[in-house]
């Protein structure tokens, strides 16, 4: 079924360029191209864009307040920035209700390739209300305690990035809010593929104020849910790093280094979504009434049709994030096969996935058994190697917290 | 006995004139070291206050009524590089070129009480002609009979104040090309954007039409009739499929549309440059309306979407001797105000959009610049500062309230022009720049 994209932007050339440019993709897509944002509501109102292309600069209405209207009229439509350039107090406008930013000039190849992505993965949520759900979150929650320490980071006297750089590394709202900033152009230029450390470098104090300012604390009144925020935060920097030891062990190559360590960083992310959208169901999660990722798995298909693996991933195609990731956290709920020698992102998140969350026990020293679903095709040696790498890093960091 | 009472007598009127005698000398005596004292200390005094007078920085120059120069102190003297005795008996107007605020004549006996803003223009002579701007205050000198015996001039030395204010000038224009350049990039990046776009869909579109014009060639050459028919038919299959009835049309529109996205790119990097430019101090011959159009392209992310902008131009008007990089600064504040004005009043553009109006014009012996918009128009009370430094009626970050003032500075004091405003509440304002057309090339 073809996909539906509005174009808009004020200018009719740049409208007639892209028409033009455009068209062998009229096979994937049915598009419509209109010249002013008011016309622009009017279609949305007839119609149910899967994607919104938008430019910044336009006369009474400017890109930031139409990306809202969108999301209010039809919050599952994808929402993307297309913009010469706009003040910084217009783009922070757009940070929130908008997935993606890119700038003028954009070439072809990458503007189709940012479109088709974002609405690769839209069949792999069956559930419109979830799929609607999951386009209106404009970050991922984060514990009331974590905002406290970011606002007196960002409010001391003597800001310092170090300080601001260690509170959004230790919490994943923090971390998914720098990452939207810096896998869009809302900034700088787009990159693929980071670490949210190396992301705040990238931005710097001022941005990074801008960007986190947007961030909410949970609504949720649950004392003990904000607790499980942080103790899922504090576990996914923990699985993340080993992920990224075990893949160095693996590869020299830098960029699965450091897919390995995002997908695994955000690899629960999915929970994070579906206990915001669906706050009756926090306790579940709170309690850890799942014996396994597989009970959990189960459960999610049949209460909403889409597990938490799918649930992250989709939200981050829909922020442009590279694909490597998307898929390594898509598709690390499956324990496919793997060979020594053929490991992928997925595979090491899915098996850091069950290990963290649900077999932490085998991290201790005594322990020389291996947890119960090994992966088929790996060496034991490999794993016991994994595990060991893993022992590793939960030593390290109980000796630095007692260090503090 | 007599002869013996005179005797005593006259020795008792000797010791009483001998006593009167005594006193006298000491009376004279202390008069004397008394008159010695205060002479000491008159001259003590007057020393002081030579040396005061002759270690001021300042040049102190004391005028008779006559205009001639009765006295000056040292700094004047290092100053000009003259002796004091050619300067003393010298008219005033050899050395020092003066005009208070509102008087071009700067003659003797004009007392001016108000104090001079910084940019009068007035400046002393040297002895080997050159020029030191200076900031001039007078005070008329009058005796204890209530006459005027002369004028006193103190002179302050301008020079590195003029340099600091020619970097505040450049500062403040790298200021508005900075505030412009998120605008700039907008209306660059934007025909960029098209123009890529077209030229792939060109490419495209001549692989189609080149696979076309292979099969019509191939067609055209064939001999054999069973080769021509099939050739034939593959050829008209790929006209049909590829649509051609389209490319023919779009093509040359998207040619049409790329040349002119190139020529709107080259005509905004040249209006830039143009206004970034320092220009020189040395005033030249200048062409009010381009710099005009210039600064209104320069400009345009910033009225564009608020207001329409008609420009009168008179295309016969000739070169006007100017500074073009500030007067350009002067039209650049003055449309930015405007267009913040209208802003305000059509609320960003959802009440409609506003009017800007640049008109130029010959009057007599001055080329005349009218900026008029219907914004919000400025009250009447407000109408008097608006020249002062630092005056801004607009919220932070808005502007610093320097636009005008600069505008003031440069119109008045650079160009001997004078800049006038029109306002009525609620319906606009207008700006009226006239600039003599005969300047002298100072």
């Amino acid at each position: 079924m073809k996909e539906n994209v509005l174009f808009v932007d004020d200018d009719p050339m740049l409208l007639a360029g892209l028409k033009r440019m455009l068209r062998p993709m009229q096979k994937e897509w049915e598009m419509t191209f209109v010249d002013s944002p008011r016309e622009a509501i009017r279609q949305m109102e007839r119609l149910c864009f899967d994607v919104v292309v938008v430019d910044m600069r336009m006369p009474e209405i400017d890109g930031a307040q139409l990306l809202e209207e969108v999301r209010r009229l039809c919050p599952k439509s994808v929402r993307i920035v297309l913009s010469g350039q706009a003040d910084l107090e217009t783009i922070f406008r757009a940070v929130g209700p908008a997935h993606q930013y890119l700038a003028k000039p954009c070439d072809t190849d990458t503007l189709k390739a940012i479109i088709r992505r974002a609405v690769e993965l839209r069949d792999s949520i069956r559930s419109v209300a979830l799929r609607e759900g999951v386009s209106t979150l404009c970050s991922l929650p984060s514990s009331a305690a974590v905002l406290r320490r970011l606002s007196a980071a960002l409010q001391a006297p003597e800001v310092s990035l170090e300080a601001i750089t260690e509170v959004v590394v230790s919490d994943l709202g923090l971390s998914a809010a720098v990452l939207k900033a810096v896998h869009s152009a809302f900034f700088c230029d787009r990159r693929e593929l980071v670490k949210p450390a190396d992301a705040c470098q990238i931005l710097g104090v001022e941005l990074l104020r801008g960007v986190l300012g947007g961030v909410e604390a949970s609504q949720s009144e649950d004392s003990r849910f904000h607790g499980w925020l942080d103790r899922r935060s504090a576990q996914a920097v923990l699985a993340a790093r080993s992920a990224e030891q075990i893949a160095a062990n693996l590869s020299s190559d830098r960029t699965f280094q450091t897919a390995a360590y995002v997908a695994t960083l955000f690899g629960r992310c999915g929970e994070h979504c579906l206990t915001t959208l669906f706050p009756e169901e926090q306790g579940r999660y709170v309690d850890s009434s799942f014996a396994s990722l597989a009970e959990q798995l189960t459960w999610e298909r049949s209460s909403w049709g889409s597990t938490h693996c799918q649930v992250g991933a989709y939200l981050f195609s829909l922020w442009g994030v590279s694909g490597r990731v998307v898929d390594g956290i898509r598709f690390s709920e499956m324990l496919g096969n793997g060979t020594d020698t053929s490991v992928s992102v997925e595979l090491i998140n899915g098996v850091m996935q069950r290990w963290w969350y649900h077999y932490p026990q085998f991290f201790a020293d005594d322990v020389s058994e291996l947890p119960t679903d090994t992966v088929s095709g790996l060496s034991e040696q490999l794993l016991k190697k994994w595990l060991a790498l893993c022992s590793e890093q939960l030593k390290s960091s109980v000796e630095s917290s007692k260090a503090l | 006995m007599t002869r013996f009472m005179s005797e005593q007598l006259l020795q008792r009127k000797l010791d009483i004139a001998k006593q009167r005698i005594e006193l006298l000398e000491k009376m004279i005596e202390e008069k004397t070291r008394q008159l010695y004292l205060e002479h000491v200390e008159t001259v003590a005094a007057k020393e002081r206050m030579s040396t005061i007078l002759d270690t001021m920085q300042s040049s102190v120059i004391v005028v008779g009524t006559d205009g001639l120069i009765q006295g000056v102190n040292q700094a004047l003297v290092r100053q000009l590089g003259e002796d004091e005795a050619t300067l003393v008996g010298s008219p005033l107007d050899r050395i020092l070129r003066h005009r208070p605020k509102g008087d071009s004549s700067g003659s003797v006996g004009q007392v001016d009480a108000e104090p001079l803003t910084p940019n009068t223009g007035s400046y002393l002579i040297t002895r080997s002609a050159s020029r030191i701007p200076v900031l001039v205050s007078d005070a008329p000198l009058i005796d204890a009979d209530d006459n005027l015996f002369g004028q006193v001039f103190v002179c302050q030395d301008m020079t590195d104040y003029k340099a600091l204010e020619g970097q505040l000038l450049q500062s403040q224009k790298l200021e508005s090309v900075g505030q412009l350049a998120a605008g700039i990039a907008h209306e660059i990046n934007t025909p960029i954007q098209f123009v890529g776009d077209n030229t792939h869909f060109l490419g495209e579109s001549f692989g189609e039409l080149a696979a076309i014009l292979n099969k019509a060639a191939d067609f055209s050459m064939a001999e054999e009739q069973a080769a021509r028919q099939a050739l034939g038919e593959n050829l008209a299959e790929s006209i049909k499929a590829s649509d051609l009835k389209f490319l023919m049309e779009e093509i040359p529109k998207a040619i049409e549309q790329t040349l002119d996205g190139v020529s709107r790119v080259a005509k905004i990097v040249r209006a830039m440059k143009e206004f970034a430019h320092p220009g020189s101090s040395q005033k030249q011959g200048t062409d009010l309306n381009r710099l005009i159009e210039s600064t209104v392209t320069v400009s345009t992310n910033e009225w564009k979407y608020v207001a329409d902008l008609r420009l009168e131009l008179d295309q016969t008007l000739q070169l006007v001797p100017c500074l073009p990089g500030e007067l350009s600064q002067v039209i650049l504040n003055m449309v930015v105000n405007s267009a913040h004005s209208i802003e305000d009043k059509f609320d960003k553009g959802k009440r409609g959009k506003g009017l800007i109006r640049i008109s130029t014009r010959l009057e007599g012996l001055n080329a005349v610049i009218e900026i008029s918009d219907n914004g919000n128009g400025i009250p009447p009370e407000v109408l008097n500062r608006i020249y002062d430094p630092f005056f801004t009626t607009k919220g932070v970050g808005r502007g610093t309230g320097q636009g005008l003032s600069i505008a003031h500075s440069v119109v008045v004091d650079k160009h001997r022009g004078s800049i006038d405003c029109r306002s009525t509440v609620g319906e606009g304002a207008t700006f009226v720049i006239h600039l003599p057309i005969n300047q002298q090339m100072t």
